[in-house]
């Protein structure tokens, strides 16, 4: 499970930005964390990924210890079990669909087993650059779920998607946090997409987490 | 006519190259993504080349290395290697000379490119090392070879730095210096067929490597 309570500050040139962030994961459990735009969910998720470094806290996942500012331990990003997804241009323009997938596959499944099951085999060969928004996340998503990570970061990762495909998406979130026990922390702008999914709820507001019964 | 100009102009812009090309990228990729504060010193001191006129950057490697004084006098007695008034002198002035046509087209490929890929990369478990091979310096094939052909082109027309570093032998007389003595000993025809040359073969290269880099190389 992922436990952090960690400060941080942006020495933003228009205004100072201070944040408090503290939040647990369990095991196996999809979390979800909404707010208005700019206020700081994509902060948050890198600063649990490991590229940024809070002022202080601690970001604890089980056993490991991903940051402590009183042990002077961070954690690089490559030694967390983790992966992230971005919103916007993420995948490797050298590199094909397949080859994206194959990138940090972990999951004992092929990239074209992961690309049939989502109908996706036309696009294998493709570069990223021929690829739609909807088509390029949805490559994204498959790419960092290969990993088979222990904790699985979404920044908006399905919001270029098709109504009628999301839910497919949901489903495999959902299997593969019972099969993995995988945690995930996903940001979303849809209520509707993390009341269907998640088991808990943050609301970001004024640089804090609050808890959404 | 002698072709021995042609062979050490040749020469030294490959080997030019090839060393530059082994230093910029390490170079390249620190100046890119370092978050050191005095990066900006080390990025001004590998631009200086361009802007100094070349007579003075020889000048000053022909006292740094003139085999009367100092290092150079230190380097012959020591490993009986003189570096003034050679080819190994010239590779010198050139690689300093031509550093920035080769390291300025890297950098700027580095930082075109989109920061999410070294934090992809990272957070799906990848070392700086891996990223850097796999997916960086595929990307920035194109300016890769920009810098080489630069560099390359660059190197073939050196003038100032040889004059002063490269003594007047046959081992350092590349084809803009044999122009130049032509010139001087009123043998226009001869500086003829060398300038027109060195003109359709610099012209030649920059085609076809341009032509290479559109058609082969995907951005």
């Amino acid at each position: 499970m992922l436990k952090a309570d960690i400060h941080y500050h942006i020495p933003n040139r228009y205004e100072a930005l201070n944040y408090h962030f503290e939040l647990a994961v369990d095991r196996a459990s999809i979390t979800g964390i909404y707010g208005i735009s700019g206020a700081g969910k994509s902060t948050l998720l890198r600063l649990v990924a490991g590229l940024e470094q809070p002022l202080s806290g601690y970001i604890n996942f089980d056993e490991a210890i991903w940051f402590d500012s009183k042990k002077q331990i961070h954690l690089e990003p490559q030694k967390r079990q983790l992966s992230l997804m971005f919103p916007g241009k993420q995948l490797f323009a050298n590199m094909s669909v397949s080859q994206n997938i194959e990138y940090a596959n972990n999951s004992g499944k092929s990239s074209a087993d992961w690309l049939n099951q989502f109908d996706l085999t036309h696009l294998a060969q493709r570069k990223p650059d021929y690829l739609s928004q909807g088509e390029q996340q949805r490559v994204a998503f498959i790419r960092a779920l290969a990993r088979k990570p222990q904790l699985l970061l979404l920044d908006e990762p399905f919001s270029a998607i098709n109504e009628e495909l999301k839910a497919d998406y949901y489903q495999t979130l959902k299997h593969y946090q019972q099969e993995w026990q995988m945690s995930t922390l996903i940001i979303s702008h849809n209520r509707y997409e993390l009341n269907t999914i998640c088991q808990q709820q943050y609301q970001l507001t004024n640089g804090k987490l609050i808890v959404d019964i | 006519m002698e072709l021995y100009p042609y062979w050490l102009s040749l020469k030294l812009a490959f080997i030019t190259s090839a060393i530059l090309l082994v230093i910029s990228i390490p170079l390249a990729y620190y100046i890119a993504y370092s978050k050191h504060k005095a990066k900006f010193i080390l990025e001004a001191i590998c631009t200086l080349p361009l802007v100094l006129p070349p007579t003075v950057l020889g000048y000053y490697l022909l006292i740094t290395f003139s085999p009367n004084q100092g290092l150079g006098a230190w380097l012959k007695n020591t490993f009986d290697w003189q570096i003034a008034f050679s080819f190994s002198g010239l590779v010198i002035g050139s690689v300093i000379y031509s550093l920035p046509f080769m390291l300025q087209p890297i950098l700027h490929g580095f930082t075109q490119l989109p920061s999410t890929y070294q934090e992809a990369s990272y957070t799906l478990g990848k070392s700086k090392l891996f990223t850097l091979c796999r997916v960086l310096l595929p990307c920035t094939k194109p300016a890769i070879i920009t810098g080489c052909i630069l560099s390359f082109a660059h190197t073939l027309g050196e003038f100032g730095v040889v004059l002063m570093l490269g003594g007047h032998l046959k081992s350092t007389k590349v084809v803009s210096i044999a122009i130049y003595d032509e010139v001087q000993m009123m043998n226009y025809s001869q500086a003829n067929q060398y300038a027109l040359s060195l003109l359709i073969f610099s012209f030649l290269t920059l085609i076809a490597a341009n032509l290479f880099k559109s058609r082969y190389v995907k951005g």
